[in-house]
């Protein structure tokens, strides 16, 4: 091989060529085949689910908190009524605050 | 590039659009070209033959899962380079990577080989237990300056450091190797 002084710094083909062999592996055409094997064919079932994945949970999303809006107002709601009817079965008079509060439970 | 993979600009082009399109057999052939070199850059990192064409492997499957989204105007030895370096250390985060030693001599082999055979073997040997020494950016930087082709600045930009580092990087890689070579009973001698 060349023995070039220490500070050059064009290539050695000599030491490339000893590298390219130490680093060089067999047989490409088998290793070709197994990364071929390895492809997925055409779109598969987890490309289509990877492609709606984004989109589908931002819906599901979106619908989980229409929902939890829905039956927090709809509990809000009765929870607000509830003590109308309990006064009213006592044969109590409703205090101001009360009787606001029901009122507001029901228009919401 | 001045790289050592000398493919026509216009046929690898085609071929990167055909895979582009979703042509398995186009993506093949690259496989086929690139081969070599993916696999070299994996071995210098990983050393190990097994680990280092898994990286591999997972490189080409990487590559063509992002193949659309590659800039067919560019050349693809750089690109799969990148990919093979990442793929090579992401396997070694991933699992305890067999350990290597470098290759041995082999007394046995020796034994019953001719003389130029037996320089042979012991010039190998001398150069893997060298290769095997160097810290990794070095192995990595020379494999890609001597072996591909690539020019200092090239490989600057692929491990993501300054030329001058390389420079500094391919100088220290190739002094040790010739020292290896040289000095066979006293290797660190002309460091």
């Amino acid at each position: 091989m060349t023995i070039g002084e220490p500070f050059d710094s064009g290539r050695d083909p000599a030491l490339g060529e000893l590298l390219r062999r130490h680093f060089e592996a067999a047989d490409h055409d088998a290793f070709a085949a197994l990364v071929m094997a390895r492809l997925p064919q055409g779109a598969s079932l987890w490309d289509v689910l990877a492609r709606w994945a984004r989109p589908g949970i931002a819906a599901a999303v979106l619908i989980a908190a229409a929902l939890g809006y829905w039956t927090v107002a709809r509990e809000t709601a009765q929870s607000a009524a509830e003590p109308t009817g309990e006064l009213a079965a006592a044969g109590r008079s409703m205090d101001t605050e009360a009787l606001m509060g029901a009122v507001l439970g029901r228009s919401r | 590039m001045s790289g050592a993979v000398r493919i026509p600009a216009e046929s690898e082009a085609e071929l990167v659009r055909r895979a582009q399109a979703g042509d398995r057999e186009a993506f093949g052939e690259l496989v086929v070209r690139h081969a070599p070199m993916v696999r070299r850059l994996a071995r210098a990192i990983l050393r190990d033959p097994e680990d280092a064409d898994d990286a591999a492997q997972d490189a080409f499957f990487s590559a063509w899962l992002a193949i659309d989204r590659f800039d067919a105007g560019q050349k693809l030895a750089p690109w799969l380079a990148r990919i093979a370096m990442n793929a090579a250390k992401d396997l070694r985060r991933r699992r305890a990577v067999r350990a290597t030693e470098p290759l041995d001599a082999g007394a046995a082999l020796m034994r019953g080989s001719t003389r130029a055979e037996a320089d042979d073997l012991l010039l190998r040997t001398r150069l893997a237990e060298a290769i095997a020494a160097l810290p990794e950016r070095q192995r990595v930087a020379i494999l890609l300056y001597e072996v591909e082709g690539y020019a200092h600045a090239e490989v600057g930009t692929l491990l993501g450091i300054p030329e001058g580092t390389v420079r500094s990087d391919v100088f220290h890689a190739r002094r040790a190797l010739r020292a290896a070579l040289r000095e066979p009973e006293g290797r660190d001698d002309d460091r």
